[in-house]
């Protein structure tokens, strides 16, 4: 269980990190979500103990994540990650089996299925392969605390595919956790079942990612006369567009309630359509007014 | 340190390792091709300063192999995540870095030493001639490993390392410009404390010295207290830094610009300061001065440039320089108008003067008769306080000369004019006037104050004339009058 309260990062006079909270139970997958610059980064390398915080704690099971020991659970696999100019995924194997409890028979599984030559340097690799490489050290390790940084990136939609059921695998292990960023909202919608928007150096909105989608809903209404956006002020409405008789909003709140409160004001018509994850986090953005320019 | 780290390291280094020793074993080499065609103590002289040398180049350049990973975001990621104690990380490595290098050492002399044990060497000083190197090793690669880590990247590490190599050298001779200006006296002291502020010469000089001893070459060892105290300072400063770093230094600081203070800021600040005092001491004129000063504020703006990766113009910089400049005419003018803060002996009350010797040379290079001719009066020791008196008026006429005209050189003169003179305070305790500096100069007015003094002892001093046919290479020292040698030189 990782559990993080007040963090506070800075870098020289930029706070990145603001009296943050989170908490992660085991057996879950967590997508961060944000804004370039939103701390994404910093917050998982806080995790994984390598930036040291101005203020707050991190806990993994109750112990700090800076205490050695504790790493020995968390693996921090970055978006670019480190090998030396000459090494093969035999070197980079060698190097994470001194540190962690390795997993063989894992690798030569994960091997084939990526097809990869252990005996190839890495430099020789295109950038999805080296991100390939890293990601069977990371299943065959198999951390209780796995951190992605835009862990996607780089893969082919084949790659993408078997990286997805080797992820699967891991998390049979109902003890193993995975918090992933990305920006590529639409994979982490197939792979996390829980999720967190960082914004102003804080987890704005958190929760269970059907739970929030099934909060959030498109709604097309057509009236007979036409509306205005104050009409709908009794509502949490997070987007509005309309073409004359016929508004679409995007509307956070419990679907019935929703309804209830439109068929109120009387409408011709009403269709609910589902949003995915990444209109889930624009129009969560959005709203706030702080979307990436 | 990490066992388990260190097998690794045992493992994935082991090319490095093989390469050490590779280069270990070329004095070995040069040994053995040596062996024979010199005298065995030679050879084992020329083996064992190979050593010294490679072990310098080593200790210097390995850190920065062993200890890249802090200077790489991505590095650092990997490396800090790992379930190992930072502090054990740098231990393992460094321990794994330093047995690379004795090993290979250790390989590296033992053949020459063992080939040569029963006839050249002097066993007793192998031991110490490794253990001090052993210790040295140490201090540079903690010296090293304390910069890296004061600085962001392994361009500034390399830079900065090389900065503080220069630093004290710069500032050795701004101290002996200093020396011979204002003090006009060898302040031992100064020489002292940047020769072993300076790294190189800290290790170098006990080593040679005891690489003498071994091939019977000398009899005495340079080691001293000093050396010994300033290998462990530096190496206790170096060591206090890389702990406090260890726990301090942040992850995110790798790849951005180095702008710890003992980095650039220091770095800079400390060898533009030196520059200023060689130019301001040097006693140029002003034109000669500014061109200087351009130069150094070219090579100023560049190192900023480095520095903060970009080609910009501060403010604050452009206000250090002048600054420093400010700074330094005030530090010169602080010493012209304080006798030197205090320190020159030329203005010592002569109170304190129980007792004064003069050493002087005169030679004359005659190339006419082809003879060098040599006037020697020497260790002529006075309390007489009217002698003395004598003597301070002399310093003064050479001093004012000295003050207003600087060094002069008159073809027409052919004279080297030297002297020396020593003092004796109440307390017995012996000080050198002046390094006799002022006396070298060949000319009209020179020559009169030199004879104009030895005449002060015309009835104590000893005088010898030296002669040198270049023709038939005989040689002749004659006893001569305080007359005779002054009518000969007027």
């Amino acid at each position: 269980m990782l559990e993080i309260k007040g963090l506070d990062k800075s870098f020289e006079d930029k706070q990145v990190l603001k009296d943050l909270d989170m908490h992660l139970d085991d057996g879950h997958v967590f997508g961060l979500v944000g804004v370039n610059g939103a701390g994404k980064s910093t917050l998982l390398r806080c995790i994984a103990g390598v930036y040291m915080w101005d203020d707050g704690v991190i806990d993994f099971d109750d112990v700090d994540v800076r205490d050695a020991r504790c790493r020995k659970d968390i693996l921090l696999i970055g978006d670019d990650p480190f090998f030396q100019r000459t090494s093969t995924i035999e070197d980079i194997i060698s190097f994470y089996a001194t540190f962690y409890n390795f997993d063989k028979e894992a690798y030569y599984r994960y091997l084939n299925m990526f097809k990869l030559d252990p005996k190839k340097p890495l430099n020789s690799f295109s950038k999805g392969m080296k991100r390939q490489v890293f990601l069977i050290v990371a299943l065959a390790i198999r951390p209780r605390l796995l951190l992605l940084d835009e862990a996607f990136d780089g893969l082919d939609p084949l790659t993408r595919l078997d990286f997805k059921r080797a992820l699967a695998e891991l998390l049979n292990d109902d003890k193993v956790s995975v918090i992933i960023s990305s920006h590529n909202l639409k994979e982490l919608e197939d792979i996390c079942d829980s999720f967190g928007l960082l914004e102003d150096g804080r987890i704005k909105t958190s929760g269970d990612l059907d739970i929030s989608k099934a909060m959030v809903n498109r709604y097309q209404i057509a009236f007979d006369k036409e509306v205005t956006r104050e009409d709908f002020d009794d509502l949490d409405v997070l987007n509005f567009a309309s073409s004359g008789r016929i508004v679409t909003l995007v509307i956070k709140g419990d679907e019935d309630k929703v309804l209830e409160a439109i068929e109120a004001k009387d409408p011709l018509l009403v269709d609910v359509l589902p949003v995915d994850f990444e209109e889930l986090f624009i129009y969560e953005v959005e709203m706030r007014g702080t979307i990436d320019e | 340190m990490n066992k388990t780290y260190f097998q690794y390291l045992l493992r994935s280094k082991r090319h490095l390792s093989i390469f050490l020793i590779l280069i270990g074993l070329l004095p070995t080499f040069v040994f053995i091709l040596e062996y024979g065609s010199y005298d065995q103590n030679r050879s084992l002289d020329l083996a064992l300063s190979m050593v010294v040398f490679i072990s310098f180049i080593e200790a210097l350049i390995l850190p920065f192999i062993y200890f890249n990973f802090l200077q790489s975001k991505r590095a650092l990621d990997t490396y800090y995540n790992l379930p190992i104690d930072r502090s054990k990380l740098v231990i393992t490595n460094f321990i794994h870095m330093y047995l690379s290098v004795i090993v290979s050492l250790l390989i590296g002399v033992t053949i020459p030493v063992l080939m040569t044990i029963f006839s050249a060497v002097s066993p007793f000083f192998i031991l110490p001639f490794f253990i001090f190197m052993a210790i040295g090793i140490a201090m540079i690669m903690l010296y090293v490993l304390a910069i890296i880590y004061k600085t962001y990247s392994i361009i500034d590490s390399i830079l900065i390392t090389i900065a503080y190599l220069l630093i004290p050298v710069i500032f050795t001779l701004a101290l002996s410009i200093f020396e011979d200006t204002q003090v006009f006296m060898s302040v031992n002291s100064f020489e002292l404390v940047f020769k072993y502020a300076n790294m190189p010469t800290a290790y170098f000089v006990p080593l040679f010295s005891m690489i003498d001893i071994i091939t019977f070459s000398s009899t005495f060892v340079d080691i001293g207290y000093g050396l010994m105290i300033e290998t462990i300072l530096i190496a206790l400063v170096a060591m206090i830094s890389i702990r406090n770093d260890i726990k301090k230094r942040k992850a995110e600081v790798s790849e951005t610009v180095s702008n710890n203070f003992f980095a650039y800021p220091l770095a800079l600040g400390l060898g533009t300061m030196g520059m200023f005092l060689i130019v301001g001491l040097s006693g140029l004129d002003l034109y000669m001065m500014m061109i200087l000063y351009i130069f150094i504020f070219i090579a100023y703006l560049i190192i900023t440039f480095i520095y903060r990766r970009r080609i910009t113009f501060k403010k604050k910089d452009i206000s250090l320089f002048a600054g420093g400049i400010i700074l330094s005419v005030f530090i010169l003018m602080v010493a012209s108008n304080t006798d030197a803060f205090g320190l020159s002996t030329r203005y010592r009350s002569v109170k304190e003067i129980r007792n004064m010797r003069i050493q002087m040379q005169i030679d004359r290079m005659d190339v006419e008769d082809s003879a060098n001719y040599t006037v020697t009066i020497e260790d002529y020791g006075t309390s007489d306080q009217d002698i003395i008196d004598e003597f301070i008026a002399y310093e003064d006429v050479l001093y004012d000369r000295f003050k207003s005209d600087g060094y002069d050189y008159d073809p027409d003169y052919n004279l080297y004019v030297w002297t020396d003179m020593y003092y004796q305070d109440e307390h017995y305790n012996n000080y050198s006037y002046h390094d006799s500096t002022l006396g070298d100069v060949s000319d009209k007015t020179t020559l009169e104050n030199a004879l104009s003094l030895i005449e002060i002892f015309k009835d104590d001093a000893t005088v010898s004339k030296y002669t040198y046919d270049e023709a038939t290479g005989e040689e002749e020292f004659v006893a001569i009058s305080v007359e005779e040698l002054v009518n000969e030189l007027r």
